[in-house]
């Protein structure tokens, strides 16, 4: 198990105003696991996904990765955390506009203080993997929605991390820009054994997962292992059975 | 309801970081146009009523010269019809302290008994002094000071404290929170106390006219009498006086304008950055029926509210930069420019008002423009933007510096004094024009330099800083360009001062075969030393070598320079003219002279073969004297000193000195040896004595005997490092107002760069997310935003040093290339332009603590955002 989510509960405001985003909430992540969270807005996906990259605060509850609970790290050790264990993709890519696609890539590398040579090896690989070579030296303005994502992806698996977080990747592409990306994760998931958490409202990319955890108004309301199978309907009705 | 004001003034108000330092910048350069405008109104005034007093109720004021029996010149000029009468006054400026307080005394001979002169100055109370032993005080000082007629006066000479009896007070112009104190005795005090040598103090005739009498035309009837050097008319020493401050006020307001200038490009970025921030905001407004008009008179009113809300603060804060100017100025000595009272007057209040809003308004003239031409649907979707290019039009702005390079070197040396400084003033601002057009083509490429460099040195912060000012090219060149204005003219300043300090001090060093120097520090107050002083001091056991100079006023009657007659500019300034004719001649022995003390010849003049010739008919003439009046070595000059004794002596080489004491550089315009002093001009009177003393012997000790045998003499021992600070501080003065100037426009600049960053980092807000969602830590994110700050801090100041020399040694050589004159920095010639390394350094290492400090409060904006940040977005 790579990661283990324990009873966590995320709640905002004070008193009576208190608004629990998620409510006990408990799952695990396997080595190489590919898990999709699915739910309607405001079910707490985003937020559990927040929690488990240690990006925001949990109320209470513990995040476990390789068996290290991230809830008693300090600032300095979460960056380092994030840094070393996490890749993160977001659906608007979130580039750094004034940094070339490769520079881009390097940015985790660079805070790591990795030395040049290791550097550009591994962004070389990273740029290579997600088929954007000829590519590297575009600002983010020239490059289109999925060459963008190609370079958020590829900044995620650059320092080989033990898991990615990705929330909604595919959410501004375009069909088969979409299935692009999700192919490409799936690949990379394949070659490179890291596991996936994706948060997503499309059947059609979530069915690209191991497993799906339906949330809803912050519980775990379901869970569907699809073992390779991909049945959309039954996935479609699930996901209209979470969001009604 | 809402209405615009109140839109705008809440947009103000929701913005209040940047509105404040925003606000900061009109303010600083209100504060520094108004208190300079003041401090120069008040020099005005105080010099003005200096000027009143001094003539009292005279219409004409006549000096003597110095070869004529001045009583003599009086009783011709009172033999005139249309004159009332003649008073005769001499006067005598001595330094001394009043309750550990130093005190500038002008003290007056007076004759009492002159029915006109008792009409002459003004009575508050009592009499004036009838007998020796009596006084009469400045009103004002007595006042301040808590004297009182028939209480005893006592006045601090260098020959011993005189204890005088108060007859009368004196309404003679300001002296309240001055150091200076008019005291007026009875012309047998003076004659029995003062300075031997008049030529120094010229008396001055006071003349009344009958009434209705032309001040003028009886001037220039006096002007044609013999014995007589100037007359000086009421009407126009005050005329004289305005004419000389109006150069100072309008260089004053330029330096005020730099801070302003600074200002406006500050102003002009904070709006420029709020027209990109709120493009969402000014869509929403289109999107609902706004039209681009509506849109721009949004932002002129908040930046009319803005303009007036610290233009006003802006003149309370020149205020108290007022008081604070005087309170320096009236520390210590007494000062070049005189402020004994504030005068604050309602036109320069309105002037920097006006300035403040004017410069407000013009500033954010081109971001209107840009939030007027936002399209509607920015309101629902971001515009796409293209990519930040620098327009190719832009390399115009070389041919803008070069036209401002050229500008300032023909131009500047084709005009002469006011009109040369404002030219000048002129070209430096176009040369800034082109810098600020050009600079964003040389911002990009520099930085993405320091990127390349950065990435194997700073990491992840510095590649980031490097990128975000490289990519961010127009805002960063106008940061930059904010900045090296600034410092470009505190270099400048710094540039000339140490140029003519070093000159100074290379003098001085070449002065130093000098051990002590026997000398007074009062202007005007030539002590005599006795045949019997010098051979005592000679007589030490400590003293090895020892040397008199006679230091003395001649006429220069004849000037035959290469077959011309020098003919003066009917216009000239007559005081500066007074000077030039009858300069200061210094009587040295040429033998023992170079030995003790030396004077700095140009290259290729063999000094060791002009201290030989010199015993022949030759003098030695100042460089800027002579070159002022246009003479070169070769040229004769007849000369007229004590008793109307002259003779012709030919201009044997030019030199540069310093000589000891403060005396000012006219007091050393010619050299001659004291032989042809005695022998031609009748000049056998020594003042000054410099000592080299025996290896070995003790300072103290020497400096102890020399104290004994001057005392009750006007004259003072001193010891070489003692002459070094005194021209380090007389160098101090004349920097000091563009220095706290500039520096507040550096300041100004600074405070926008502050904000630009604070700015920035809000734009910025989802990427520092970013960074730290990806496992960027604080410390890299401070890191990032200080490094951007001292980076361009670093990049204006470097730029600003760079165009400073540039401006300063085009600067030197125009000003050299123009009738061979070299600039002066006061009374100090600048020869040789010396790059002023320690200011230089200061001026680095103020910056970075500035920009550092300065970037704390982006760091605290950086610092609040978190991870979660850059998600909260999708």
């Amino acid at each position: 198990m790579i990661m283990e989510a324990i009873g966590l509960i995320k709640s905002y405001g004070e008193g009576s105003a208190t608004v629990k985003a998620l409510d006990n909430v408990t799952l695990q992540i396997e080595d190489g696991e590919f898990v999709a969270i699915m739910g309607p807005s405001g079910s707490g996906k985003s937020t559990l996904l927040h929690l488990m990259g240690g990006l925001d605060s949990i109320t209470s509850g513990q995040v476990k990765v390789n068996g290290r609970d991230i809830t008693t790290l300090k600032e300095a050790e979460l960056a380092r955390f994030r840094r070393k264990e996490i890749g993160f993709i977001f659906q608007s890519y979130n580039l750094v506009s004034v940094l070339t696609a490769e520079e881009n890539v390097a940015l985790p590398l660079l805070m790591d203080g990795c030395k040049e040579s290791v550097m550009r090896e591994n962004v070389g690989k990273a740029i290579n993997l997600v088929g954007l070579d000829g590519r590297s030296h575009h600002r983010p303005s020239q490059l289109s929605g999925g060459e963008q994502q190609r370079v958020a992806i590829a900044r995620a698996i650059v320092n080989n991390p033990s898991i990615i977080l990705a929330d909604e990747p595919t959410g501004n592409l375009d069909s088969v820009n979409a299935e692009e990306i999700m192919d490409l994760l799936s690949n990379l998931r394949n070659k490179s054994g890291q596991a996936i958490v994706m948060v997503t409202h499309d059947p059609k990319m979530a069915a690209y997962a191991d497993r799906i955890i339906f949330l809803k108004d912050g519980r775990i309301i379901d869970e569907e292992r699809l073992g390779g199978k991909i049945d959309q309907k039954k996935l479609v009705s699930k996901l209209k059975g979470s969001t009604n | 309801m809402l209405s615009i004001n109140r839109l705008s003034a809440r947009q103000l108000l929701v913005r209040k970081g940047r509105t404040i330092l925003t606000g900061l910048a009109i303010m600083l350069g209100v504060a520094s146009i108004f208190s300079l405008l003041i401090i120069a109104t008040s020099a005005t005034m105080t010099l003005e009523r200096y000027g009143r007093a001094n003539f009292g109720f005279a219409d004409l004021q006549v000096v003597p010269d110095p070869a004529a029996d001045p009583k003599q010149v009086a009783k011709d000029v009172a033999s005139l019809t249309n004159i009332e009468g003649v008073a005769f006054e001499r006067q005598w400026m001595q330094r001394g302290d009043l309750d550990g307080q130093r005190f500038e005394f002008h003290i007056k001979g007076i004759e009492s008994k002159n029915a006109v002169a008792s009409r002459l100055y003004s009575l508050s109370s009592g009499h004036l002094p009838k007998r020796d032993g009596e006084v009469a005080l400045s009103a004002t000082f007595a006042q301040v000071r808590g004297y009182q007629i028939g209480r005893i006066f006592t006045l601090p000479l260098k020959s011993g404290a005189k204890k005088l009896k108060i007859t009368g007070l004196i309404n003679d112009g300001p002296s309240i929170n001055s150091v200076i104190a008019g005291v007026y005795v009875d012309m047998p005090f003076i004659n029995k106390f003062g300075p031997k040598n008049t030529a120094w103090n010229p008396s001055s005739i006071q003349v009344v006219l009958k009434k209705g009498e032309s001040q003028r035309s009886i001037a220039s009837r006096i002007e044609k009498m013999h014995g007589v050097a100037l007359v000086i008319t009421a009407d126009e020493a005050l005329a004289d006086i305005r004419r000389s401050m109006a150069s100072t006020r309008s260089m004053f307001s330029m330096f005020g304008a730099v801070a302003l200038v600074v200002g406006m490009t500050l102003i002009y970025t904070a709006f420029g950055i709020t027209a990109a921030e709120r493009e969402r905001e000014f869509g929403l407004l289109k999107a609902i029926g706004a039209n681009s008009r509506w849109a721009r008179r949004l932002v002129y009113r908040e930046a009319i509210i803005l303009g007036l809300l610290y233009s006003a603060i802006g003149l309370l804060l020149g205020l108290c930069l007022s008081f604070a100017f005087m309170w320096i100025m009236n520390t210590g000595e007494p000062g070049n420019i005189d402020v004994t009272a504030l005068s604050i007057t309602s036109e320069d209040a309105i002037i920097s008002f006006l300035a403040g809003i004017g410069a407000t308004l013009f500033s954010v003239f081109l971001p209107a423009r840009k939030i007027g031409k936002i399209h509607p649907l920015a309101a629902i979707r971001p515009q796409p933007k293209s990519e930040q290019s620098i327009s190719k039009t832009r390399w115009a702005g070389l041919l803008i510096i070069i036209a401002g390079i050229t500008m300032l070197f023909k131009f500047s040396i084709a005009n002469n004094s006011t009109n040369m400084a404002a030219m000048a003033f002129a070209a430096v601002f176009i040369i800034y024009l082109g810098v600020a057009i050009f600079t964003p083509l040389i911002i990009g490429p520099l930085f993405n330099l320091l990127d390349w460099l950065s990435l194997k040195r700073v990491g992840a912060a510095g590649k980031l800083a490097s990128k975000n000012l490289s990519a961010q090219s127009l805002r960063s060149s106008r940061m930059v360009t904010s900045i090296l204005v600034g410092i470009s003219f505190v270099f400048l300043v710094a540039f000339f001062g140490e140029s003519a300090a070093s000159i100074g001090h290379q003098i001085l060093k070449e002065q130093a075969k000098y051990d002590l120097a026997i000398t007074s520090e009062d202007e005007g107050t030539l002590p005599f030393v006795s045949k019997e002083l010098l051979r005592k001091v000679k007589g030490l056991k400590e003293a090895e070598l020892v040397t008199s100079i006679r230091l003395d006023k001649v006429k220069v009657t004849k000037l035959d320079v290469q077959g011309r007659e020098m003919k003066m500019d009917k216009g000239f300034n007559k005081r500066l003219e007074q000077n030039l004719f009858t300069p200061g001649i210094n009587a040295v022995d040429p033998k023992l002279y170079p030995k003790l003390s030396s004077l700095f010849f140009p290259k290729g003049v063999d000094g060791n073969r002009v201290w030989r010739q010199l015993h022949g008919k030759y003098v030695l003439a100042n460089r800027n004297w002579a070159q002022t009046l246009r003479l070169k070595p070769g040229d004769r000059v007849r000369l007229v000193g004590k008793g109307g004794k002259s003779e012709e002596f030919e201009i044997l080489a030019l030199c540069d000195t310093f000589l000891v004491g403060t005396r000012h550089w006219e007091v050393g315009s010619l050299f001659i040896s004291q032989e042809n002093a005695k022998k031609y001009l009748n000049l056998n009177e020594d003042s000054d004595m410099l000592v080299k003393l025996k290896k070995g012997s003790d300072k103290a000790v020497a400096i102890a005997k020399i104290k004994q045998l001057i005392k009750g003499t006007q004259l003072e021992v001193k010891t070489h490092k003692q002459i070094a600070d005194m021209v380090d501080k007389l160098m101090a003065e004349p920097m000091l107002f563009p220095s706290l100037t500039f520096n507040i426009a550096v300041l100004a600049s600074l405070l926008g760069l502050i904000n630009t960053i604070a700015i920035g980092v809000l734009e910025r807000r989802r990427e520092i997310g970013l960074i730290k969602a990806i496992g960027g830590t604080r410390g890299q994110v401070r890191l990032t935003i200080a490094l951007e700050a001292v980076l361009t801090s670093l990049a204006g100041t470097i730029f600003g040093v760079l165009i400073g020399t540039g401006i300063a040694v085009i600067l030197f050589k125009s000003i050299s290339a123009a009738n061979d004159i070299k600039p002066t920095f006061f009374y100090f010639p600048v020869i040789v332009t010396s790059f002023p390394l320690m200011a230089t350094v200061a001026l680095f290492v103020m910056v970075i603590i500035v920009s550092i400090i300065g970037a704390l409060i982006p760091v605290r904006l950086a610092n609040k955002i978190t991870p979660v940040e850059a998600l909260r977005f999708e």
